[in-house]
């Protein structure tokens, strides 16, 4: 009885690969939605950038390899929202894979039509912590020019020298790190966040208390602000970087592979008990 | 993802190592483990290599070597920093105390941004947001009631296992409990993420690479 | 007097930038500007002496007979086809070579990686109730219960389920991670504060 058992288990990863991929095919083929309902952390995060109008925005990049494909449609929908409102986008990342995404991202902006004076990119500031304190007082790098770093210059070069910042956490480094070390010295800059769902319990607490200014986090959040922003009725016909081009993958094979997780957790649960009347054998 | 690299960056030839690659490691689902080791090790090495890229050309050519060579009697505090930095990466075969001195340095300020990040971002604020707010109805009160009964169970788990009295040991077992509860939250968390990241990866393979459902 | 040059460091160092943070001064804040300048330059500095660690160790592996070559190897190429062209292109991480190898190696081994977390989460979880059954079936009960309340699904039932996930979120589990975040940050500061005044022996 064990050993067939043992050959199915000895298959099971790719089986659950297989069945996932299955869903995923189906989600594309069928061209299924996300299903994003309805999320006021959404909807709050899309109203509370449009204010921000032609405002200097400091995005803080330090997603991670791991969770960036969840986030992605949601850091490109709010990339495109800035973009369409006019605001200068200044980049820094404090991780390296933060910083690799970022450079791709930044270079996705020229390649979608983004003058150049409103981008500028702050690279990789070493130290985690000790970088965001360094970046308090300076951020913008000696060899940066254009106008926007001499308007920044002029404001202090420092991160209090932008109206707002939004956080594209990740696992290394996200909004708990920047409400500790630059909220708690700049407590006048509004931060903003953007985060995976895995992160999602420990940044909460920070939105609860408000000392995040928005978050989004996790994927039924990531749906609902893509659309907010796609569907903006405020917006005309937009073009370039500022259109919605990467929208959320279909929740299919999300729902497939939470179920069949579901399942074999239970089962897993089920299996102590079962043990001994095999013998204790597991 | 290989739409990170650009137009120009050899669109079929990178589509076609991706998905080599993203194949190799998962061949650990068949049982092949050395072509899984090895893209681990790759990994590895890329990793390393892009964050000692990242140090050497955003960090200390810009900010010490350039500043330096171009008026080293104008930067002090500079020529510090690179005695430091020599200190650091040769200490390792130099007498001990020469790598020491900038790993004090090192471990002082994290201690100190991590003890007042701690207190000041998250301890008081974290304290205060847990209480219920003035004039909140009785739904959010009962919330708050609840909130800060968990957190409190949660925060007597810290205790847990050193000597104290026989409520208070209950108390920080049944919060011990609740805090594996919590972990246990955040492993389902977890999964949605590695869910959507497994999805993204088999669609790139399906898409990008095979060119099914374009 | 060689050991102690480095804890008066630490508690030095520590106590500089703590005040800095509690007290507005500005000669103070240069001198903490100064310092937060010098910890960023040798954190660079340490990633370097961490790749340089690696390779010495890996190309040293290469000439050992029985250990995994090809591993090393691997290792010191994934190195050099980074840090190669960075160094060599006017623009660093930011050249095309960089980020081709980025994009076609770097993210998707790493994604995939990461994605099979999800699989490989059945047999551990087998394994955790094996070993530690009670605690264990506790954490994968409080799982289920998320995963059930995070399935995508449409109409009322997917209705009441998002509500659920937001309540579960907002009032018992931001309960528990900010019991987590007070104790974590107080474990933090207690820590902190032994090693700035020298109570946890930093000289050894």
């Amino acid at each position: 009885m064990t050993e067939p058992l043992g050959g199915l288990r000895r298959t099971l990863p790719l089986a659950f690969v297989a069945i996932v991929a299955v869903g995923t095919l189906v989600g594309i083929r069928l061209d299924l939605g996300p299903g994003a309902g309805p999320a006021p952390a959404a909807t709050s995060l899309h109203a509370d950038l449009a204010e921000l109008g032609r405002g200097r925005v400091l995005v803080g990049f330090d997603a991670d390899i791991g969770t960036y494909a969840e986030i992605r449609p949601a850091v490109r929908a709010a990339l495109a929202q800035l973009v369409r409102g006019g605001a200068t986008i200044s980049m820094v990342s404090y991780t390296p894979e933060g910083r690799a995404l970022a450079l791709a991202e930044l270079d996705r902006l020229r390649r979608g039509g983004v003058e150049p004076g409103r981008l500028l990119d702050l690279g990789f500031h070493a130290g985690a912590e000790a970088g965001l304190v360094a970046g308090v007082s300076s951020i913008v790098p000696r060899e940066a020019d254009g106008a926007l770093a001499a308007a920044l210059r002029d404001a202090g070069a420092g991160i209090g020298a932008f109206d707002a910042v939004l956080v594209v956490g990740g696992n290394d480094l996200g909004p708990r790190s920047w409400v500790e070390q630059v909220a708690t010295r700049l407590p006048e800059v509004a931060i903003f966040g953007i985060v995976p769902t895995s992160l999602l319990p420990q940044a909460v607490p920070y939105r609860a208390s408000g000392q995040l200014a928005g978050l989004v986090a996790g994927a039924r959040e990531v749906a609902a602000y893509v659309a907010a922003v796609r569907d903006d009725p405020t917006t005309g016909a937009v073009q370039g970087a500022a259109q919605v081009t990467d929208e959320p993958p279909s929740s299919l094979p999300v729902l497939v592979g939470l179920l069949l997780t579901l399942v074999l957790l239970a089962e897993a649960i089920a299996s102590r008990w079962r043990a001994p009347a095999r013998g204790g054998a597991a | 993802m290989t739409d990170l690299i650009g137009p120009d960056g050899g669109g079929t030839l990178a589509t076609w190592v991706a998905a080599i690659a993203t194949l190799l490691t998962w061949s650990i689902l068949v049982g092949a483990r050395r072509p899984f080791t090895w893209t681990q090790r790759l990994l590895a090495g890329m990793l390393t290599g892009y964050l000692a890229l990242l140090a050497i050309r955003e960090v200390i050519v810009p900010r010490l070597i350039s500043p330096l060579a171009g008026d080293p009697a104008g930067h002090p505090l500079l020529l510090l920093g690179l005695l430091l930095a020599g200190m650091l990466v040769a200490g390792r075969w130099l007498p001990r105390w020469v790598g020491a001195v900038p790993v004090a340095i090192l471990v002082g300020a994290t201690a100190a941004f991590a003890l007042g990040g701690a207190m000041v971002g998250s301890v008081l604020p974290q304290i205060v947001g847990l209480l219920p707010a003035p004039g909140a109805g009785p739904a959010m009160a009962a919330g708050a009631v609840i909130s800060v009964a968990v957190a409190s169970l949660v925060l007597l788990a810290f205790l847990h296992g050193r000597s104290q009295g026989r409520v208070v040991g209950a108390l920080g077992a049944a919060g011990r409990w609740v805090m594996l509860g919590g972990v246990g939250a955040w492993l389902g968390y977890l999964v949605l993420s590695r869910l959507v990241l497994l999805s993204d990866r088999l669609a790139f393979l399906a898409t990008d690479w095979l060119g099914l459902g374009r | 007097m060689r050991r102690s040059i480095p804890a008066a460091l630490v508690v030095g160092v520590g106590l500089l930038l703590l005040l800095d943070f509690l007290v507005v001064n500005p000669t103070l804040g240069a001198i903490s500007g100064a310092i937060v300048e010098l910890v960023v330059i040798l954190f660079a500095a340490a990633a370097v002496l961490g790749a340089i660690l690696l390779a010495v160790r890996h190309a040293g592996a290469l000439a050992l007979p029985g250990g995994d070559r090809i591993g090393s190897a691997l290792v010191l190429v994934g190195m050099a086809i980074v840090l190669v062209p960075g160094l060599m292109a006017t623009d660093g991480a930011a050249a095309p070579s960089v980020r081709w190898v980025v994009g076609a190696l770097v993210v998707p081994i790493g994604a995939s990686l990461l994605a099979l977390v999800a699989v490989f989460l059945i047999p551990a979880a087998r394994r955790g109730m094996r070993l530690r059954p009670r605690d264990t079936a506790v954490i994968l009960v409080a799982a289920c219960v998320v995963v059930v309340l995070l399935l995508p699904l449409g109409g009322d039932v997917g209705a009441a389920l998002g509500d659920g996930a937001t309540w579960v979120l907002d009032v018992p589990l931001r309960a528990v991670f900010a019991g987590l975040l007070i104790g974590v940050s107080l474990a933090a500061a207690v820590a902190a504060t032994r090693f700035l005044f020298g109570l946890a022996g930093t000289d050894d």
